[in-house]
């Protein structure tokens, strides 16, 4: 089978919005990636600390897909999305959609994505990329992560699409399939923005939003107690910059574009005081950035000593606290 | 972030971030990641390290080759169950030298598929002239490079045979 779907390839900071963003363009509807993330409540924050992980690690941003699920209820898109239960299933699904020239976004394990660098490639569910054709037994894969289209063989694909574990992908594809004309844009950022408060503040979980902010800030310092030798400690606490920085957050853990996207919001709404908010979310985002380099550092120079690790506590403590000031007083204004 | 913050001269990655512009705008910006451009021989090097030590173990037959690759590939026992289908009371057996002893063929094709291994390579462990273990090439593909050679295993339809030869190697 060959086929090639003339799909303009972009990169992105973050897979699921600039995934979406790319699909979106193909069928017509412009809308930039930050504008995805907010309308999508993309931002948020999770402390976990159990036996599903072998360390304990944090989320930046919402549950994968739910920005899509979001968007799709705020602005009327519709989804064709779609799970298999066997990979030879899933590579007919995958097919007979790419035959009728659509491209269509799948959700894979890192690790199978064999273009990726090597440190990248780690065993998490979470990647979503397009798939924009097919070339005898290789699939033309846009990864917003990678500066252009990649051929990528079919066992690898089905490997990534099948790779259980975790939020397992079950060969989960979706494309859009309705797009309205015309949009309701102020509604949706309002409950964008409105979702997005409710989770960093009033979620009930004490794991979530700033309240996992203060756990993490806490528990920080018990660490060394977790870690199998101080190499292991040392790559733990460089994962912190890994997960704030690296890992497609467009940098300081997703508040760099959630400023951007306020900055739309203020146009959208025609409420210049979300331009005072965007600000002062930049300047949240340099002090995760602080938090990020810092923790970078101390594992760098494999220095472990308590009075270090209560300041990097402290450090995330102090997001907790103007996150929580923050969005309280973006809840009321909006 | 400040347009001029973003590491323009990177090497490594590209990677975008989102910064506010001279003209007072906030935008995506093309740039280098910290990490990646700075650490990054830090990161191979804990995780040569943490290959030769565990290899050293297995080697002594103090862990199973189970642990050796779960460890290796970050995985808890939980999520290795989920990925190979083996039941995680039986995982947490094969993950002792003891308990691997009566792990079933069945099973270690699962394992297999879950760490992306030749079910071969839980009784052998191929090692090129600088040290290097094969598997794990694509992990220290740099290192590997000063191999003259390398070490290829192709998968046949027989799932659990693989052949196993050596290469040129040309670039």
């Amino acid at each position: 089978m060959n086929v090639t779907i003339p799909f303009e390839h972009r990169m992105s900071a973050h897979c699921e919005t600039g995934t979406l963003s790319s699909q979106l363009a193909f069928h017509g509807l412009t809308i930039p990636e930050s504008l995805v993330f907010g309308i999508g409540s993309g931002i948020f924050f999770g402390y976990f600390n159990n036996s599903r992980f072998a360390f304990p690690t944090f989320i930046v941003r919402n549950k994968p897909g739910q920005i899509r699920k979001n968007l799709s209820d705020r602005l009327g898109i519709k989804f064709h999305a779609e799970s298999f239960k066997t990979p030879e299933k899933a590579q007919a699904g995958l097919d007979k959609i790419l035959e009728k020239g659509i491209p269509v976004a799948v959700q894979v394990d890192f690790f199978f994505m064999e273009y990726l660098p090597q440190y990248l490639r780690v065993h998490i569910n979470v990647h979503f990329i397009n798939v924009v054709g097919k070339n005898g037994n290789n699939y033309l894969i846009s990864d917003c992560y990678h500066p252009k289209i990649v051929e990528l063989d079919e066992q690898s694909l089905m490997k990534g699409r099948f790779a259980g574990g975790n939020m397992a992908p079950e060969g989960f594809l979706f494309y859009p399939e309705f797009i309205p004309k015309e949009f309701d844009w102020p509604k949706a950022v309002h409950k964008g923005i409105k979702k997005a408060c409710f989770y960093m503040l009033k979620i009930p979980i004490p794991f979530l939003g700033v309240k996992g902010m203060r756990r993490f800030g806490r528990h920080i310092v018990e660490w060394p107690k977790l870690a199998i030798n101080s190499e292991d400690l040392s790559h733990q606490l460089s994962k912190i910059n890994v997960l704030l920085e690296d890992q497609g957050t467009g940098g300081a853990g997703f508040r760099f574009m959630y400023a951007t996207f306020l900055k739309k919001a203020a146009e959208i709404l025609e409420k210049p005081a979300l331009n005072d908010f965007s600000k002062q979310m930049m300047e949240i985002g340099d002090n995760w950035r602080g938090v990020s380099l810092y923790a970078a550092r101390l594992g760098r120079n494999r220095d472990f000593e308590r009075e270090h690790l209560l300041e990097l506590g402290k450090l995330i403590d102090k997001q907790a606290d103007r996150e929580e000031a923050f969005f309280k007083a973006l809840s009321k204004s909006i | 972030m400040k347009e001029k913050d973003v590491i323009h001269d990177y090497k490594v990655k590209k990677y975008i971030f989102y910064a506010e512009k001279e003209d007072g705008s906030y935008g995506p910006v093309e740039g280098g990641s910290y990490m990646i451009e700075n650490e990054l021989d830090d990161f191979w090097f804990k995780k040569s390290h943490l290959e030769k030590t565990l290899r050293a173990q297995l080697l002594k037959g103090e862990i199973s080759p189970v642990q050796y690759y779960m460890v290796l590939e970050e995985m808890t026992v939980a999520e290795l169950a989920d990925r190979s289908g083996v039941c995680k009371v039986r995982v947490k057996k094969h993950l002792k030298p003891e308990g691997f002893r009566k792990t079933h063929v069945s099973d270690l094709e699962k394992y297999a598929k879950a760490f992306d291994v030749p079910v071969a390579n839980f009784f052998q462990i191929i090692e090129t002239s600088s040290g290097l273990n094969p598997n794990y090439h694509f992990y220290f593909e740099d290192e590997a490079r000063k191999d003259k050679v390398r070490v290829i295993q192709q998968k046949t339809e027989n799932p659990l045979m693989v052949v196993t030869k050596t290469e040129e190697r040309t670039q």
